[in-house]
């Protein structure tokens, strides 16, 4: 089972590496974004499925990484590496400390005061002039040097993406793998008996939130250096919302389904363009259709197809040894 | 595990490093564009090579990426009725260059990312003219680079300074940009009103920034003024009572309100119910008779605007347009943000019949000589800056809902 | 200084009724569904385009409305009910819920502008003009909405103390197992507390669409009920009330620190009443069990 599984990912992976010959302006640039939302989704994926906790700061954390990055490459001149670099690192001392202070709540009012941060750096953007430049954000943000290449263009972006996707991927589930992937489980199910074995829950919480956070960070650096441009409008509160969805579409404790969550969630706008004014409509039906039908996302009905499979496999089997 | 982990890294990194030089190079050489190197002056070659995309017996398609869905939909309408009414009128007098337009429209979402995806799949049709974009200027800023990318001019809506700070070619701005209207404010309340202690009230987007730091300077520079109090709100902020409250506060003698849409209608409404007794000048949407109903009409009488159009506006064209509005939509009184996407289309027009083609670089060239063309909102010019509109009007609000024309100020 | 104070208290009290009903609604939603409901916001604008459409466009008098309106609210409420909650309640990831209210927050939005348009409207005040106290000018209007309102809440707390179906309503929200067994028709005692919220809500939206304008945008309000709830302490109505009362006063006030950060200021002060006591102003300290 499991040399099926890195088998077809390997193969998957070729696939992907030949994308953008076949693929048009418009459609690489649909992809770049996904696998963009796809590495906040992953930071999300880990809050709420590893460890529980319902959070829409995502996209504050993308935006005072990507806000931060352009300042610093572009009024300070600092190398465009460097500044995204030191952009994510400052992010998350920023995020830690909002976490420390958020993790006292509990389910519900996290997710609120997750919210309000939403609504207060939503603010911030639009205001602090150190931070945003004007209300108009930072244009002109210079191009993202990696020293053996400028990327400069869609298909350049799609590799550097692509690698930058699969780092993270990888290292989200080498977490699932460690003590603190274990511990936030246990919280997740039951943080009470989970702090009788000794787990502390807040430091547990308070360190998902930080990775998360962190994340997303590097996402809106991504975002930021993609665009050559940071501003409010591109760190909504919806997009909170939609990476949310793509976990839970995908199969909220799911890399991988995390990573077909971000397909559907961004495909789906642009497949349904046609019906234009109707386009949201139809996207909020579809959000009701899912959760009623699919509820443990793309993920959830592969493994249960897979179990049930496997069964059926077992009782043939079976009736085969009873003759 | 840890094995396979670095292999597969290192497998995808040299893959995607050798790919992505092979695949830069191809890309460069199929498309037909350069884009990095500089436009050439000759148009007459570029439209030879695109000659039969352009130039066929087809419609002349002009692109919309505006909002069509979403919290932002009311700009995107705005946008779209003002450009298919004047479509509608260009063709029924048999279109351009005896060809029909058409408008090919993409929804520009909630985020700028999503206006760079509809305008790049608008462009990537390879048969647009020209393409308009969203009333709000970073939603403009966010596709410069895409427009550049593919050379197809692109009529931005928003008025911010920083869209012509972008210094792209291919952008060009139907209105006054708000380093002018804010000098055009400045001067009228103190001049016309006779403020000595203004106070400030605006947004915190864009346009209310823009403005409002306009106005501060041109108060300091031209009058040596400062303002007495200064507050802001955020948009969509819906309870005024108590940031005018802080604002008379201040002991100002007249304010100067800065902001878009609803929030003009509640603040007028608000200030009135405080029987607020102060000379007020404010921004456009003052003076646009949506807010001035949803205020009330009482409320809304009394207060100057600097407007870039007014129903009273005694050109030919802007009584035909109203006269044209009307019987295509009954229901909606005209905003003059209507107009701004009205006349982006008969500019367009004019450009393609000057240019004798429809192909994107010698319509932009078109543009560049346009000279003095009226319009149903002004007399259009452009600048070095790419801004076209010539004129803005002091208003004031009348009783009856009309909107009187104190002063028609021309930059140039 | 008086007179900024006056205006500021009677606004801050009007805007925090409308916050107080949205609230009640939430904690009744919550108490019935057990999860948040994100549509709130969108249900209050509701109200406010189905009055304008019964006041503006069918030009019904005040007495039309009103009961124009609560039949509608009714109706909608059990649709609500029906195409969201019902066929989710029994789903095997309890946040489905929370996500169904989102994609229904989405689908009201959006047809409301489909069928309004996207311009924003306009509905007269209920008793129109201002009135002079202390030489402040408050409106009217201000004073309908806490009358109303007041009246409104009093009510939800007389029937759910005080009557006996609302303490059905109450047992079949704590254990619905337990309320099977007893008797109590489920179904129909949460199609109720549906058809209640949407009316509360409703209403509400109503009231305060003189004092703004009748457009999407007024589903930002629900961010503030929110906030109401939390700090007066989750499940707890008495406790919903104050919150979002404080809420709307707190607002007011913050204006004489700070304009531009406004929205900051209220979401800063909830955050440090959670961060001193988690459990909000009134909720009581259940201990949780394993």
């Amino acid at each position: 089972m499991k040399k099926f599984k890195i088998g077809g990912s390997l193969i998957l992976l070729v696939l992907a590496l030949f994308l953008p010959q076949i693929l048009t302006n418009y459609h690489l640039l649909v992809l770049n974004n996904t696998i963009i939302y796809f590495i906040s989704a992953l930071g999300i994926c880990m809050l709420l499925g590893m460890c529980g906790q319902m959070s829409f700061s995502a996209v504050s954390f993308m935006g005072l990484a990507g806000f931060l990055t352009a300042q610093f490459s572009k009024t300070y001149h600092i190398h465009t590496l460097l500044a995204g670099v030191l952009a994510i690192v400052v992010t998350g001392l920023v995020a830690n400390l909002i976490g420390k202070a958020l993790m006292r709540l509990e389910g519900s009012y996290f997710t609120f005061a997750s919210i309000g941060i939403v609504s207060i750096f939503s603010t911030l953007f639009l205001n602090w002039k150190w931070l945003c430049s004007s209300a108009d954000g930072i244009s002109g943000v210079p191009k993202l040097n990696l020293f053996f290449m400028t990327v400069k263009d869609r298909n350049q972006w799609y590799y550097v993406l692509l690698v930058a996707a699969i780092c993270c991927g990888l290292f989200v589930e080498r977490i699932r793998r460690t003590h603190l992937g274990r511990a936030a489980a246990s919280v997740r199910d039951n943080a009470i008996v989970a702090s009788t074995l000794g787990v502390d829950v807040y430091k547990t919480k308070v360190i998902c939130f930080t990775i998360a956070s962190t994340l997303a960070a590097v996402s809106g650096v991504m975002l930021v250096y993609h665009n050559s441009y940071a501003v409010e409008s591109m760190f909504t509160y919806d997009m909170s919302v939609s990476f949310t969805l793509m976990v839970m579409l995908g199969g909220v404790n799911s890399t991988l389904g995390t990573l077909l969550g971000s397909f559907l969630m961004t495909l789906l706008p642009e497949a349904l363009r046609s019906f234009q004014q109707y386009l949201r409509l139809l996207y909020g039906i579809g959000i009701i259709l899912l959760m009623i039908f699919m509820p443990m996302g793309l993920a959830g009905v592969v493994e249960s197809l897979t179990a049930k499979w496997r069964k059926h496999l077992k009782l043939k089997g079976k009736g085969r040894n009873n003759e | 595990m840890k094995k396979q982990l670095s292999k597969v890294l290192a497998l995808t990194l040299t893959a995607g490093l050798a790919l992505s030089g092979c695949a830069d190079s191809k890309k460069t050489e199929t498309t037909a564009a350069p884009a990095g190197s500089a436009a050439p002056e000759t148009p007459a070659v570029e439209s030879q090579a695109g000659n039969s995309t352009y130039n066929n017996d087809g419609t002349i398609k002009i692109g919309g990426a505006y909002q069509l869905s979403g919290t932002n939909v009311f700009q995107g309408d705005i946008v779209k009725e003002g450009a298919m009414l004047a479509m509608k009128e260009i063709n029924e007098k048999g279109g351009v260059l005896g060809r029909q337009l058409e408008l090919v429209e993409e929804d520009a979402g909630e985020t700028t990312q999503d206006t760079v995806t509809a305008t790049t799949k608008l462009l990537e049709r390879g048969d647009i003219t020209a393409i308009l974009g969203c009333l709000s200027s970073s939603y403009n800023i966010a596709v410069s680079e895409v427009i550049k990318e593919y050379q197809v001019p692109l009529f931005a809506m928003g008025s911010s300074a920083n869209v012509w700070k972008e210094n792209n070619d291919f952008m060009w701005q139907i209105r006054v940009t708000d380093n002018y209207s804010a000098k055009v404010m400045t001067k009228a309340a103190v001049e016309n009103l006779g403020m000595k202690k203004p106070g400030l009230f605006y947004c915190t987007n864009s346009f209310g920034q823009g403005i409002a730091d306009g106005v501060k300077t041109s108060l300091k520079e031209d009058y040596n003024i400062d303002p007495a109090g200064e507050v802001t709100f955020a948009v969509g902020e819906t309870n005024y009572s108590a940031l005018l409250t802080q604002l008379l506060a201040s002991g100002c003698d007249g304010i100067i309100a800065v902001s878009d849409g609803d929030e003009s209608s509640l603040i007028m409404k608000q200030v009135y119910s405080m029987r607020v007794d102060l000379p007020c000048i404010g921004s456009a949407a003052y003076g646009t008779i949506m807010n001035m109903e949803n205020a009330g009409l009482d409320a809304a009488a009394g207060w100057y605007t600097v407007s870039d159009w007014s129903a009273e506006l005694e050109m030919a064209r802007s009584q035909a347009f109203i006269e044209s509005w009307n019987m295509e939509y009954p229901d909606k009184p005209p905003l003059q943000q209507n107009l701004y996407s009205y006349d982006a289309v008969y500019l367009l027009a004019e450009a393609i019949e000057q240019a004798g083609s429809a192909d994107p670089a010698a319509v932009k060239e078109a543009l560049k000589g346009v000279k003095n063309y009226e319009g149903a909102m002004s007399v259009y010019t452009p600048d070095t800056n790419r801004s076209f509109a010539t004129t803005q009007l002091l208003c004031i609000n009348k009783e009856d809902g009309s909107v009187g024309i104190v002063e028609s100020l021309k930059f140039r | 200084m008086l007179v900024s104070f006056l205006q500021l208290t009677a606004s801050g009290l009007a805007v925090g009724m409308i916050y107080a009903l949205m609230a009640v609604g939430l904690v009744l939603l919550v108490r019935a569904v057990g999860t948040m409901n994100f549509a709130q916001g969108d249900l209050l604008t509701l109200g406010a385009f189905v009055a304008y459409w019964l006041s503006v466009q069918l030009g019904l008098s005040l007495a039309g409305t009103v009961i124009g309106a609560i039949l509608i609210f009714a109706i909608f409420g059990v649709l609500f009910m029906l195409t969201v909650f019902w066929p989710v309640r029994k789903s095997s990831w309890p946040q489905a819920i929370t996500i169904c209210t989102i994609g229904a927050s989405t689908i009201i939005k959006n047809s409301m502008t489909l069928i309004w348009g996207s311009r924003a409207l306009n509905i007269p005040p209920i008793l129109p003009g201002s009135v002079q106290i202390c030489g402040v000018y408050l409106e009217k209007q201000y004073f309908v909405i806490i009358g109303v309102a007041a009246l409104i809440i009093w009510g939800v707390f007389l029937l759910f103390d005080k009557l006996y179906c609302g303490r059905i309503m109450q047992a079949a929200a704590q254990d619905k197992y337990a309320a099977t067994i007893m008797g109590i028709p489920t179904f129909i005692t949460i199609a109720v507390t549906f058809m209640i919220v949407m009316c509360i809500v409703g209403i509400g939206g109503y009231l305060v669409a003189p004092l703004f304008v009748v457009s999407t945008s007024l589903s930002r309000l629900q961010l503030r009920a929110f906030a109401g709830v939390v700090i007066g302490g989750f499940g707890n109505l008495k406790g919903a009330v104050i919150g979002s009362i404080a809420v709307g006063l707190i607002e007011s006030y913050s204006s004489y620190v700070t304009t531009t950060y406004k929205d900051a200021v209220v979401f800063l002060l909830l955050l440090m009443v959670l961060v001193l006591k988690p459990s909000g102003l009134f909720g009581n300290r259940i201990s949780d069990k394993a």
